[in-house]
């Protein structure tokens, strides 16, 4: 019999937990722990965070659906490894403490055999001052009930300004090394659509703030597509809906603090600005969960299994060099931790071995890149690769070969929505093949040009909403749920 | 403070045709596109072997 902890809820862990449960006979134990009593398809946020989709619609309680599935659900945050045991006992295990209501302050150790840490993000709202819905001035997507404040705070705005207000809408990162551009950029043309069909598009300067260099690089160092013969460029791309909407930029800016009303920034020039603003929804840098590892004999091990940024070492190569001698090799493909080899980092959770996009920074030292992409499609991807490793060595012995998935391999699908309905939306549906650009297999742009594509239009918008629909349904693990691909 | 930079990369870029904005909206060329879009995701998705 074994026992397979997985820590985390998400997209990857649910999505592992899911196959572990499916693939191992029941004398086998599935064991999740999240501090969220609900699933979320944090995709959809941005559709909260415009009025077009409510809470509900985007998220489910979790207990329901492991009870079905005979998993045990334990609401609590993890907050020890301990893959040594103790003095007294060998067998690894995890100290978690309750956020269950009915269990709250509580706290338990739970063993395992194989541990899967699927922890996600912190919110690192505290990294910018100012930022963040609490106790800040701007307003966030990253989670079901954010969005709902940040609904409600555009509806004011706009309300301002069907009195005849101008107002000044903000929307990107507030920090300079953050992910997750895409979701940004989607709620910027939201609101922007929003606005239009609100009657007040005229009276709002929709700006969106980024750290990004340029315009569609979206963290992953922008795409080169072909079409119709020529090759063209998502920076290009990106500048023309940006156009074509009105919406203005603010390319390679870092905020250095926010007060009521005003961004304090850096550029990556050096140069510091400051940007006045009605309604900001800017996202937060990420950090790991900080969880800490201990040894047998208690001491704190830490920095074995995680880098400073709170992140899982796994099978990536972190030595520092330059942009120029970056690999797509440098990539993990198993995700597991080099110091425990049945303990495995997957989604967010694990430390990339840099960013996709090239580094910068300003002439004054502050770091303005983008952090590497590693969410949706590409998380569940490694989830399900994970499960199968541990099914694998749990039928076959522990010797069983890894499976694979790196992000240099791996493929992936974006649907940005640009605005919702079913007549009147519209998404850039983007691909691109692989992830992390391989400059060896694919020397001209790093990615495979027939692969990598994007286009606008309606199509993008039924596919993003199906996509809603589809891992929804495979997330209850209603029937078949196996059969739709992550 | 607004990104002039930002502002004149925006202002030269190609701007979509009356043409291209209907052909984006219409419903018979977008039901073919959601068709190709999602068979070329599946491809890609079995290219990665997952």
């Amino acid at each position: 019999m074994a026992r397979i902890v997985i820590l985390g809820a998400g997209i990857s862990g649910h999505t592992a937990a899911l196959h572990l449960r499916r693939q191992l006979s029941r004398q086998h134990d599935v064991v999740v722990v999240s501090p969220n009593s609900k699933w979320n398809w944090i995709p959809s946020n941005i559709w909260v965070g415009v009025g077009k989709m409510s809470k509900e619609q985007v998220t489910f309680p979790l207990a329901p659906i492991y009870r079905r599935q005979h998993i045990e659900f334990h609401q609590a945050l993890a907050t020890e490894i301990h893959p040594e045991g103790s003095s007294e006992n060998p067998t690894p295990f995890v100290s978690i403490r309750y956020t269950d209501p009915l269990r709250e302050s509580e706290s338990a150790t739970l063993e395992y055999d194989y541990l899967i840490n699927a922890t996600g993000p912190q919110l690192n709202f505290g990294a910018t001052p100012g930022l963040g819905p609490d106790g800040g001035h701007t307003v966030s997507v990253c989670s079901a009930a954010h969005a709902t404040e940040a609904r409600a705070r555009l509806d004011e705005s706009i309300e301002v300004m069907r009195q005849g207000r101008r107002q000044t809408l903000v929307i990107g990162m507030g920090h300079g090394t953050c992910t997750c551009e895409g979701a940004a950029f989607e709620y910027a043309f939201n609101v922007e659509h929003e606005l239009r069909q609100a009657g007040v598009r005229d009276l709002a300067d929709v700006v969106y703030f980024t750290n990004e260099a340029e315009l569609g690089d979206f963290g992953v160092g922008g795409m080169t597509f072909g079409q119709q013969g020529f090759e063209t460029t998502s920076k290009l791309w990106t500048e023309s809906l940006f156009r074509e909407r009105g919406v203005r930029a603010v390319l390679g800016a870092h905020a250095e603090r926010i007060e009521d009303g005003v961004i304090h920034y850096e550029q990556l020039d050096g140069t510091h600005h400051e940007l006045a603003f009605d309604f900001a929804m800017l996202l937060p840098p990420f950090r790991g969960a900080g969880l800490k590892v201990f040894d047998r004999e208690g001491r704190d091990v830490s920095e074995r299994v995680f880098l400073p940024s709170g992140f899982m070492r796994v099978d990536a190569h972190y030595d520092a060099k330059p942009f120029e001698e970056w690999r797509a090799s440098d990539w993990p493909e198993s995700y597991e931790s080099p110091a425990y080899p049945n303990v495995f980092a997957v989604g967010i959770a694990f430390a990339p071995p840099h960013q996709i996009s090239r580094p910068r920074t300003s002439p004054n030292g502050t770091v303005i890149t983008p952090a590497p992409p590693r969410t949706g499609m590409p998380s569940g991807v490694m989830g399900k690769t994970v499960a199968l490793t541990i099914i694998d060595r749990i039928k076959m012995g522990g010797d069983a070969r890894a499976h694979h998935a790196s992000m240099a391999s791996m493929g992936a699908a974006c649907v940005a929505s640009a605005g919702t309905g079913l007549r009147k939306g519209s998404a850039a549906a983007m691909t691109m093949y692989p992830v992390v650009p391989d400059y060896q297999t694919y020397p001209e742009s790093g990615r495979s040009l027939k692969d990598t594509t994007g286009e606008i239009g309606l199509a993008g918008h039924w596919i993003k909403f199906m996509l809603h629909v589809m891992f929804i349904y495979k997330a209850k693990a209603r029937p078949l749920w196996f059969l739709i691909p992550e | 403070m607004i990104d002039l930079n930002a502002d004149r990369a925006i202002a030269n870029a190609p701007l979509p045709t009356t043409a291209t904005l209907r052909r984006r909206n219409n419903l018979l060329i977008q039901g073919w596109r959601f068709v190709t879009l999602n068979l070329r995701m599946y491809l890609m998705v079995l290219k990665g072997n997952h």
